[in-house]
C-alpha cells in the first residue's frame, strides 16, 4: 500500500506456493465433485418426488432405452470435446444415416449388415466434413459445423419429402431383436468400454487431450493435430452411426426430423457432467457418460412426477445453471473455445 | 465473499426445488380410491335429472382415471384452449390429467409414452404417433391418437387392441375452403406461407386444400408458394415486398406474428388473408375485413379423445367406429367478428365447446342409448351456429 516492496525468504515463497498448490487442489475436487453431486441430488430428488416409482423394474428399462443414444453419442463425443472441437451435424447425419438405412431395407436387395455399415459412414463422413472444414479451410469449427448441419438438414428434409413425403417405416416386429434390452446393455458396455480404452490409453485419446490444453504447444512438441483431430471425429461419426441404427429400430421408421436437437441435447449432456467444452487433461469419459445419464433421468424422473411441461423446462434449466456455474473453470478463458 | 454468496445461493435454490417436488410428487395421491370397485356402481350413476349439481355428483361417481395428454404445446393459442377445456373437464369428471408436451421427433414422443406407462396412466390421448413402435410402446395401455396420421399408417394400427383410434379434422377441406374464402373476396393473385412440407402431414394437408383450388380456378394465379418452418410472418413481409399486385394470402398456420406483419406492411385494405386456427389479434383483421376466414374451437379435438378413452376406460364402449378407426370432425368456421366473438364466448370462456351435461350425455356408461354412430354425428355437427344454439338452450 505504502509502495515499499516486500521481502521474502525463498523458503517462505516455497511455503506461499505449496499453500497455494493445496488450494488449487481442493478447487479441483470440489469441482471435480459437483457433477456427481448434481448427479445424486437428480437421483435422490426424483426418487424421492416420484415415490420410488423411478427405479421401478419397468422405468429401469425405460432409462435404459431413453439414454442409450445419448450415452453412445457423449461417448464419441468426448474425443471431440477434449481437444476443444464440437459437431452440430450429429442430429442432422444421424437423420441421414436413418434414411439410407431403411431406403436399404426396404430395397430389399442388400442385406441388413451391409445396409447398417453404410448408415454407419454416411455420419462419419459428416463428422470429418467437419474435421476438414476447421483443419485445411481454416473455419472456425462452430461455423463450419453449423453450416454443413444446415447442408445436411435440408438433404435429409429433400430426400424424405421426395420419397416418403416425411415419413418412412419399417415393420418394428421384423427388428425386434435389435431393438432389445439385452442387446442394448451389450453394445453400450462395448461401447463404453472400447471408448474409454481408445480415450486414456491411446493416442487418439490422449493426443486430444494435449491438443486441448494447447494447439501449438501440442504441434510443437511433434503431435500431428490433423491427424488426431480427424480421428476424434471419425470415432464420433462411429458412435452416432450406431446411435442412428438402435434409434431407428426403436422408432421403426424415420422421418424428416429424426435425430433433431441430438446436437443441442450433447452440448447440454457435456456442459452437465462437467466434461470441460474448451478440452483438455481435465477431460474424463466418464463425465461425459454422467452428463448424458443426468440429463436423461432428469427428463424422465420430472416427467414421472406430472409435473407442468413449463416447470419442467424451467428446473431443467435452472439445474443446468446451477451446475455449470458451479463446475466451469472460469480461469482458463472462455466456455467454448 | 461473492462466490460463497453465489454458491449458498444455488444450494438453496437446490433445496427449494427438492421441496417442490416433493410437493408435486405428492399432489394428487389418494384421488384415485375406489378405481375399481366403481365398475360395479352403475345403478348409483345412471343420469336422473339434468341440473348441474346433479350431473356433477353423477359424475364425481365414477371411477377415477389418470390420463396422459400430450400436444406439441399448452402455450399456443390452440394448446392454451385445449388445456382450459381439459380443466373444466378436471374439475366436472373425475378424472386427473397429466400434461405432456411432446417435440416433432418420434424418439421423444415414444420416450414420454413409456414414461407415462411407467407412471401407471389408466390412458394416454393426443399423441402423435407416427409409426407403430408409438403403440407398441403403450404396451395395453389405451390410447386415442390426435392429428392425421395419413391412410398407411391408420391402416396398419387399426388391428391393434390398445389403439382406440385416431380423431382429426379435415384439414385439406380447410385449406380448400380457405382458398374459396380468398376467391369470393375477389382475390385473383394469392401468395401460400406453409410450413416445409413433410414435417406435418395433416398441416401438408391445408396446402394441398388451398393448392387444388388456385388449380381449379383458371382465373386465379399463385405469385409465391413460400415452405419455412414457421417463419410465416417473414414470409408475407416477403410477399409484400415482392408481389405488389398480391391481393391475397393464405397462411397454413395463424399467429400473432402473421397479423402483425399485415397490419406493418401496410396490407390492411388491399389484402385479403386466410388462416387455419387462430390468433389473439385476428378480431381487428376481421372487423376491418382483411381476415377472411379462419377457423377456431380445437379444443373439441382432444375433447373428443377424452370421450373416446373414457368411454372405452368406464364399459369398454367403442366410439371410433370402422376399419380405419378414424372420426374426421368438421371444423369450425370463422368468418365474421360475430363468428369470432360467439367463439371468444363459448370455446375459449368459461365452459369449452362441449358442456359436461353434454360430455355425460355422450357417454355409453351413463347414457346407454348413446352409440358410436350418435358419437360420430356430434363430431360431424360441430360448427359455430350448432355452438351457438347449444348454448342459447
Amino acid at each position: 500500500m505504502d509502495g515499499k516492496q516486500v521481502s521474502r525468504t525463498s523458503e517462505e515463497n516455497v511455503q506461499i506456493q505449496k499453500q497455494l498448490d493445496k488450494k488449487a487442489r481442493q478447487k479441483e475436487r470440489i469441482m471435480n465433485l459437483i457433477p456427481y453431486a448434481g448427479f445424486v441430488f437428480v437421483v435422490v430428488a426424483l426418487t424421492i418426488a416420484t415415490g420410488g416409482n423411478l427405479f421401478s423394474a419397468n422405468n429401469l428399462a425405460n432409462i435404459l432405452n431413453q439414454s442409450f443414444v445419448m450415452i453412445i453419442v457423449a461417448v464419441g463425443a468426448s474425443f471431440v470435446y477434449a481437444h476443444g472441437g464440437m459437431d452440430f451435424t450429429v442430429g442432422a447425419s444421424m437423420g441421414l444415416a436413418e434414411f439410407v438405412i431403411v431406403t436399404m431395407i426396404l430395397s430389399d436387395k442388400v442385406p441388413l449388415a451391409a445396409a447398417l455399415l453404410t448408415g454407419v459412414l454416411v455420419p462419419v463422413a459428416s463428422s470429418v466434413g467437419v474435421a476438414c472444414c476447421a483443419l485445411y479451410l481454416k473455419i472456425p469449427v462452430f461455423v463450419g459445423s453449423l453450416g454443413l448441419r444446415m447442408v445436411l438438414m435440408g438433404v435429409l428434409n429433400m430426400v424424405m419429402t421426395n420419397s416418403a413425403n416425411g415419413q418412412l417405416n419399417i415393420s418394428y416386429n421384423d427388428y425386434r431383436f435389435i431393438d432389445n434390452v439385452a442387446v442394448k446393455l451389450l453394445v453400450l458396455v462395448a461401447v463404453i468400454v472400447a471408448g474409454y480404452y481408445l480415450f486414456e490409453y491411446t493416442g487418439i485419446g490422449k493426443k486430444a487431450k494435449i491438443i486441448g490444453g494447447n494447439r501449438t504447444v501440442a504441434r510443437e512438441s511433434g503431435v500431428n493435430v490433423s491427424k488426431y483431430v480427424i480421428w476424434g471425429y471419425v470415432f464420433l461419426g462411429v458412435c452416432v452411426g450406431i446411435a442412428g441404427i438402435f434409434s431407428l429400430f426403436r422408432a421403426a421408421g424415420v422421418s424428416n426430423t429424426s435425430g433433431s436437437g441430438t446436437e443441442f441435447n450433447l452440448m447440454t449432456c457435456i456442459a452437465l457432467g462437467g466434461f470441460p467444452l474448451k478440452g483438455g487433461q481435465r477431460s474424463r469419459i466418464i463425465n461425459a457418460i454422467l452428463g448424458a445419464m443426468t440429463v436423461c433421468i432428469l427428463s424422465n424422473g420430472l416427467l414421472l412426477c406430472n409435473l407442468d411441461a413449463n416447470i419442467i423446462n424451467g428446473i431443467k434449466g435452472l439445474l443446468f445453471i446451477v451446475i455449470v456455474g458451479l463446475s466451469y473453470d472460469r480461469s482458463s478463458g472462455k466456455l467454448v473455445s | 465473499m461473492k462466490k460463497q454468496l453465489k454458491k449458498w445461493t444455488a444450494l438453496l435454490l437446490c433445496v427449494a426445488m427438492v421441496f417442490v417436488m416433493a410437493g408435486c410428487g405428492n399432489a394428487g395421491d389418494g384421488k384415485d380410491d375406489g378405481k375399481k370397485d366403481g365398475q360395479k356402481q352403475e345403478d348409483e350413476t345412471k343420469l336422473t335429472d339434468t341440473t348441474a349439481a346433479d350431473v356433477d355428483e353423477t359424475l364425481a361417481k365414477a371411477p377415477h382415471f389418470n390420463i396422459t395428454v400430450m400436444l406439441g404445446s399448452f402455450t399456443d393459442s390452440q394448446g392454451v384452449e385445449t388445456k382450459k377445456a381439459l380443466e373444466y373437464i378436471e374439475e366436472h369428471f373425475n378424472v386427473t390429467f397429466n400434461y405432456v408436451e411432446t417435440s416433432n421427433t418420434t424418439e421423444n414422443t415414444i420416450a414420454a409414452i413409456e414414461t407415462a406407462v411407467a407412471s401407471d396412466t389408466d390412458g394416454i390421448i393426443g399423441a402423435c404417433v407416427k409409426t407403430a413402435a408409438c403403440v407398441q410402446a403403450a404396451g395395453d395401455v389405451p390410447m386415442v391418437n390426435q392429428p392425421d396420421i395419413g391412410e398407411a399408417m391408420t391402416k396398419e394400427l387399426a388391428g391393434k387392441e390398445n389403439y382406440l383410434g385416431s380423431v382429426c379434422e379435415d384439414d385439406y377441406a380447410q385449406g380448400y375452403a380457405a382458398g374459396k374464402a380468398l376467391y369470393e373476396a375477389g382475390c385473383r393473385k394469392v401468395c401460400i406461407a406453409r410450413m416445409t412440407v413433410g414435417i406435418s402431414e395433416s398441416i401438408d394437408n391445408r396446402g394441398l386444400g388451398f393448392l387444388d383450388f388456385v388449380a381449379e380456378h383458371d382465373d386465379m394465379e399463385l405469385l409465391a408458394d413460400n415452405q419455412s418452418r414457421g417463419q410465416y410472418a417473414d414470409a408475407v413481409a416477403t410477399f409484400a415486398s415482392a408481389f405488389p399486385e398480391m391481393d391475397g394470402i393464405f397462411c397454413v398456420i395463424a399467429n400473432d406474428g402473421v397479423s402483425q406483419a399485415m397490419v406493418t406492411e401496410g396490407l390492411v385494405g388491399s389484402v385479403k388473408l386466410a388462416t387455419v386456427g387462430y390468433a389473439s389479434s385476428d378480431k381487428q383483421l376481421l372487423e376491418n375485413g382483411t381476415l377472411v376466414y379462419c377457423t377456431g374451437g380445437k379444443a373439441a379435438i382432444t375433447m373428443t379423445c377424452f370421450l373416446a378413452l373414457y368411454n372405452h376406460l368406464l364399459d369398454e364402449s367403442g366410439m371410433i367406429d370402422g376399419e380405419t378407426k378414424l372420426i374426421t370432425r368438421n371444423s369450425m368456421e370463422i368468418k365474421s367478428v360475430e363468428d369470432f366473438e360467439a367463439m371468444e364466448k363459448y370455446v375459449v370462456g368459461d365452459v369449452p365447446p362441449y358442456n359436461a351435461e353434454e360430455m355425460m350425455n355422450m357417454v355409453h356408461y351413463f347414457n346407454e342409448e348413446f352409440t358410436a354412430g350418435d358419437f360420430a354425428e356430434i363430431c360431424n355437427n360441430y360448427t359455430i351456429d350448432d355452438l351457438m344454439s347449444r348454448r342459447s338452450k
